[in-house]
C-alpha cells in the first residue's frame, strides 16, 4: 500500500477510536495522532506549547501522555522544531508541509521505521478495501488471502474494527457485508444490500462515476444511461435510484415549473461532515447549492450554464450573479435555506445575492470543491486551531463548553434503536 | 412426512375450492406462558379461514385420522377444547371408512359444534356445501407443497423464529391489529437474512405476505364498522394506530418508550409503525373492497408455493384472479408495503407483484369484448 495512503488510513481510524485504548494497535493510533496533530497546527504560528497539550487532549483525541511522543515524532520528521528547557518543551514552531505532502511525510516515516506489524498492515488493508465500497466478508477475506489459518487474524481484526468502530458489519441476503464507516455512514443498509446482490465491484465503479460528476440530476442519469458523459451500466443506477428512493438520507431536490421535480446525485457525506450539526448543515448547504447550479447546467430553462465552477467561483467572491428574468425557482432552496435572497430589481428582473455570513461563504466553498472534484479536505476542527492560537481563558471557555457538549449528546446506537423499535412492535 | 394424508388433501382441497384460507399443522400455544420453556398443548391438522359477510372471519378446524380404532366421540370432545383454544366456530373431524360412527353419537358431536365425518362422506358432504374435493390445481393445496415449506425451518435456523410464529403464535393471537404489528416485527427482525435469490427465502416473504393480507382483511372491516366515513386524516389514522395497539392506553404507553428512547418532545410526533403513510394508504385502499383482501391472501399462498416448488401458473390462481378483481391490486400494494417499510430487498415486492399482475392481465384480455375483423 502506498505510505501516503496508509498514513491517511491511520489518521481515519484514530478519528473514530481517538482515545479509546485498542490492545493490538500501536503504529496505528500514533501515525493517526501525528497526521491529526499536523493537520491541526499547519500554518500556525510558534506555539505556546501546554495550549497544544490542553487542545489536543481535549478536542483532538490525544491522550495527554502521548503529546509528547507525537511531537517528538513531527519534530523528527522536520515538521515541528521544538523548543525546551531542560527536558521540558515550552513552546513548538510547526512547519508543516501543504497539500499531500503532508501525508507523504509522515506516511514515509511509519513505512522507513516499521511502525506496523503484521495485524496493523493488515487492518490497513481491510479499512483501505472497504474505502471505495463495502465488501462481502468472505470476498474480502478470500481476495486478501485470508483463508485457512490466516482466517483467524482477519477475523479478529474484523472484530477490532468492529468494537473501536472504525469498522461496522452488516448483514443483508445472510451474507455479512463490512463497511468503512468514515464512507458509508449513511444508507448503510442500502449499500450493504447491493453490495450482497451484485459485488463490491458496482457500488465502486457507481461512486466513482458520481464522483466525478457530482450533483448529477438522477432522471438525467436514467435517461441517457450516462454520468458527467460516463456510460453507467442499469446495474448500478439501480443502485441510484434506490439510494434516492429507500435511502435513510435523501438526495436534495430542486421543483421547477419547466423541469419538475428533480433529485442530485452526491457521494455519501464524508464522515468529516457529520462530526458535528454545524458542520452537516454546511454540507447541506453546499449540496443544494451544487443542485441549483446543476440544474441550470443540465436542466436549464432559457439560459444555460455553461460552467457551474465559474458560477461558484462567482458567487464565492463577488456573493452574487448577474440578473435575469430566468432563474429564480432553480435557486429558491437557497432562499428557503437562508443561503441567499432573491432581490427583485426595478427592471422586474430578480437577483441572487448571498446572504453575506461565515457559514454561507464556507459552504460555497465546500460546493466549490465539490463540483472541482476535490477529494475530502475539510478534515480539520476549525474551533481547535483557533484554540491554539487564542487567550487561555479562550481556550478554557471552548474546551468546557465542549465537554458539556459531549456529555449531552448520548445518542443510541443502531442496533439499540432497533431493538428498541422491534420491542414497540412485539412487545405489546 | 406428514401422516393421515389422504385426508389432509382432501380438506385441502375442499378449504381451496370454497376459497377459505388453508393453514396447514397449526402448533396450539398454551393461553398463558408460566413455565420458562414452551410446552405446546397439541396441533391442528388443517385451519381454514373462510371470510364473513359482516365482522370478523370464521375459522374451522379439520382433524385427520385414518387409524381403524379411533373414538369418533372422543375426538369430538378433544376437538371442542381445540376449537374453544383457537376461537373457532366449527370442527371436522375427518375418520377413516372402518371407524363406526353411531348417530347419537354426531348429534352429540354436533352440539359441540363438530361434525364427525368418514372418509367416503367427504365428497357428499363437499357437494352439500357447493365445491368438491376432486383434484385441483393448486400450490396451495398441495401437500408436497406444504412439506416442503414446514421443512425450511431444518434448513435455515435463522428462520426458525419466525416460521414459530407464522406456524403458531399468529394463529393464537386474538386482534387482527396485534397479528399484524407482531408480523411486521417478525419479518423486520430477519429482514437481513431473507434473500430473494433463495426460492425457500421467496416461499418465507410469501407465507408473510399471506398472513399480512389475512390480518389486513380483518383489520380493515374492524376499521369499516367502526368508522364508516372518517371526518379527517387525524380521526382515520389514530383510529388505525389504536386498532394497531389494542387501544389507546397501549398506543400512548407505545408513544411514552418511544419518545424517551428518541429523547423527544412531550408533544413531538413520533412514528410507532414502519411507514405509517404507507400502511394508512394501503388499508385505504382495502376499506374500497374488505371482502377481497382474504383471497388476496389466498393468491399470495398459492404464489408462495409456486415460487418454493417452482410449478408454473395454476388454474386456481388465474380463477381467483377472475372472481376477485382487487386481488392483484392487494398483493402488490402489501408486498411493496413489506419491502418499503421493513427496507427488504425489493425483489421481493418485483417478482410477487409481476406474477399477480400478469395473472390478472390475462383474465382480464380473456374477458374482454373480442375485436371485430
Amino acid at each position: 500500500m502506498d505510505s501516503k495512503i496508509a498514513a491517511a488510513r491511520c489518521h481515519e481510524i484514530q478519528l473514530t477510536i481517538r482515545d479509546k485504548e485498542v490492545p493490538r494497535f500501536e503504529g496505528i493510533p500514533e501515525i493517526g495522532m501525528a497526521v491529526q496533530l499536523a493537520l491541526h497546527i499547519r500554518g500556525l504560528p510558534l506555539l505556546d506549547y501546554e495550549k497544544v497539550k490542553l487542545v489536543a487532549s481535549t478536542m483532538l483525541g490525544i491522550p495527554r501522555l502521548s503529546v509528547d511522543r507525537i511531537v517528538h515524532l513531527l519534530a523528527e520528521i522536520d515538521f515541528v522544531q521544538i523548543n525546551q528547557t531542560g527536558s521540558r518543551i515550552t513552546s513548538i514552531l510547526p512547519v508543516i508541509p501543504y497539500f499531500e505532502d503532508l501525508y507523504a511525510g509522515i506516511g514515509e516515516y511509519a513505512k522507513t521505521e516499521a511502525k506496523f506489524d503484521e495485524f496493523e498492515q493488515l487492518t490497513l488493508q481491510i479499512v483501505d478495501s472497504l474505502a471505495n465500497s463495502p465488501h462481502n466478508a468472505d470476498a474480502l477475506a478470500n481476495t486478501m488471502g485470508a483463508t485457512g489459518s490466516e482466517r483467524k487474524a482477519f477475523d479478529s481484526s474484523i472484530e477490532i474494527g468492529e468494537k473501536a468502530s472504525f469498522l461496522v458489519s452488516r448483514r443483508a441476503r445472510s451474507k455479512t457485508i463490512l463497511l468503512n464507516p468514515t464512507y458509508f455512514s449513511e444508507n448503510a443498509d442500502v449499500f450493504a444490500d447491493h453490495v450482497a446482490n451484485r459485488g463490491a465491484k458496482s457500488v465502486a465503479r457507481t461512486l466513482e462515476l458520481v464522483k466525478a460528476a457530482q450533483g448529477w440530476p438522477l432522471s438525467l442519469i436514467i435517461s441517457t444511461g450516462e454520468i458527467g458523459g460516463k456510460k453507467i451500466a442499469p446495474d448500478e443506477i439501480v443502485l441510484l435510484q434506490r439510494l434516492a428512493e429507500d435511502g435513510i438520507v435523501k438526495p436534495p431536490t430542486v421543483v421547477t415549473s419547466h423541469a419538475g421535480e428533480n433529485q442530485f446525485i452526491f457521494t455519501p457525506t464524508p464522515k468529516s461532515m457529520n462530526i458535528s450539526p454545524l458542520r452537516r448543515d454546511l454540507y447541506e448547504k453546499a449540496l443544494a447549492i451544487v443542485s441549483s447550479v446543476r440544474q441550470g447546467q443540465l436542466l436549464p430553462n432559457k439560459f444555460k450554464i455553461r460552467s457551474p465552477g465559474a458560477v461558484l467561483y462567482k458567487l464565492k467572491t463577488e456573493l452574487q450573479l448577474k440578473p435575469t428574468s430566468d432563474y429564480s425557482e432553480q435557486y429558491q432552496n437557497l432562499v428557503h435555506m437562508r443561503i441567499a435572497r432573491l432581490a427583485v430589481l426595478a427592471n422586474g428582473y430578480r437577483q441572487l445575492q448571498i446572504i453575506d455570513t461565515p457559514e454561507n461563504r464556507e459552504a460555497l466553498n465546500i460546493a466549490y470543491d465539490i463540483v472541482k472534484g476535490a477529494s475530502d479536505v475539510a478534515q480539520v476542527d476549525n474551533e481547535a486551531i483557533t484554540a491554539m492560537t487564542g487567550t487561555q481563558e479562550y481556550i478554557e471557555s471552548i474546551v468546557s463548553s465542549k465537554q458539556l457538549r459531549e456529555r449531552s449528546t448520548v445518542k443510541l446506537a443502531d442496533e439499540q434503536k432497533f431493538e428498541i423499535e422491534q420491542l414497540i412492535l412485539e412487545g405489546f | 412426512m406428514l401422516k393421515d394424508r389422504a385426508q389432509k388433501a382432501s380438506a385441502l382441497r375442499l378449504a381451496v375450492r370454497k376459497r377459505w384460507l388453508p393453514q396447514m399443522e397449526v402448533d396450539v400455544e398454551p393461553s398463558q406462558r408460566i413455565d420458562r420453556t414452551k410446552y405446546l398443548l397439541t396441533d391442528i391438522d388443517v385451519l381454514a379461514i373462510a371470510s364473513s359477510p359482516m365482522g370478523p372471519h370464521s375459522k374451522f378446524v379439520f382433524d385427520c385420522k385414518s387409524g381403524a380404532r379411533e373414538s369418533a366421540i372422543g375426538r369430538a370432545f378433544w376437538l371442542h377444547g381445540v376449537m374453544a383454544r383457537s376461537r373457532s366456530s366449527r370442527g371436522f373431524v375427518i375418520l377413516s371408512d372402518r371407524v363406526a360412527i353411531s348417530r347419537d353419537h354426531r348429534i352429540s358431536a354436533s352440539d359441540l359444534g363438530v361434525t364427525l365425518l368418514r372418509e367416503s362422506e367427504m365428497e357428499p358432504f363437499a357437494v352439500g356445501l357447493d365445491s368438491s374435493i376432486a383434484p385441483i390445481d393448486s400450490c396451495a393445496a398441495n401437500l408436497e407443497a406444504w412439506e416442503e415449506f414446514l421443512e425450511i425451518k431444518g434448513k435455515y435456523p435463522g428462520f426458525t423464529d419466525y416460521l414459530d410464529f407464522s406456524r403458531s403464535t399468529y394463529w393464537m393471537t386474538k386482534s387482527s391489529g396485534e397479528q399484524c404489528r407482531k408480523l411486521v416485527g417478525k419479518l423486520r427482525r430477519i429482514r437481513a437474512e431473507i434473500d430473494p435469490g433463495k426460492r425457500e427465502h421467496l416461499a418465507v416473504f410469501g407465507d408473510a405476505l399471506c398472513l399480512f393480507l389475512h390480518a389486513v382483511s380483518e383489520l380493515a372491516v374492524d376499521l369499516f364498522l367502526l368508522l364508516l366515513r372518517p371526518a379527517s386524516r387525524e380521526e382515520y389514522s389514530d383510529a388505525l394506530l389504536a386498532i394497531l395497539y389494542g387501544g389507546y392506553d397501549n398506543l400512548e404507553a407505545a408513544q411514552k418508550i418511544r419518545r424517551i428512547a428518541l429523547g423527544a418532545e412531550e408533544e413531538e410526533p413520533v412514528s410507532i409503525f414502519p411507514d405509517m403513510q404507507r400502511f394508512e394508504h394501503l388499508i385505504r385502499e382495502v376499506l374500497q373492497a374488505p371482502l377481497q383482501a382474504l383471497p388476496a391472501a389466498l393468491m399470495a399462498r398459492e404464489l408462495a408455493f409456486r415460487n418454493l416448488t417452482g410449478a408454473p401458473e395454476t388454474l386456481t390462481s388465474r380463477e381467483i384472479a377472475s372472481e376477485y378483481s382487487y386481488v392483484s391490486k392487494f398483493v402488490v400494494l402489501a408486498a411493496s408495503y413489506l419491502v418499503k417499510a421493513l427496507r427488504l430487498p425489493p425483489e421481493f415486492a418485483e417478482i410477487y407483484g409481476s406474477q399477480v399482475t400478469a395473472i390478472q392481465t390475462a383474465k382480464l384480455g380473456s374477458t374482454s369484448i373480442p375485436s371485430q375483423g
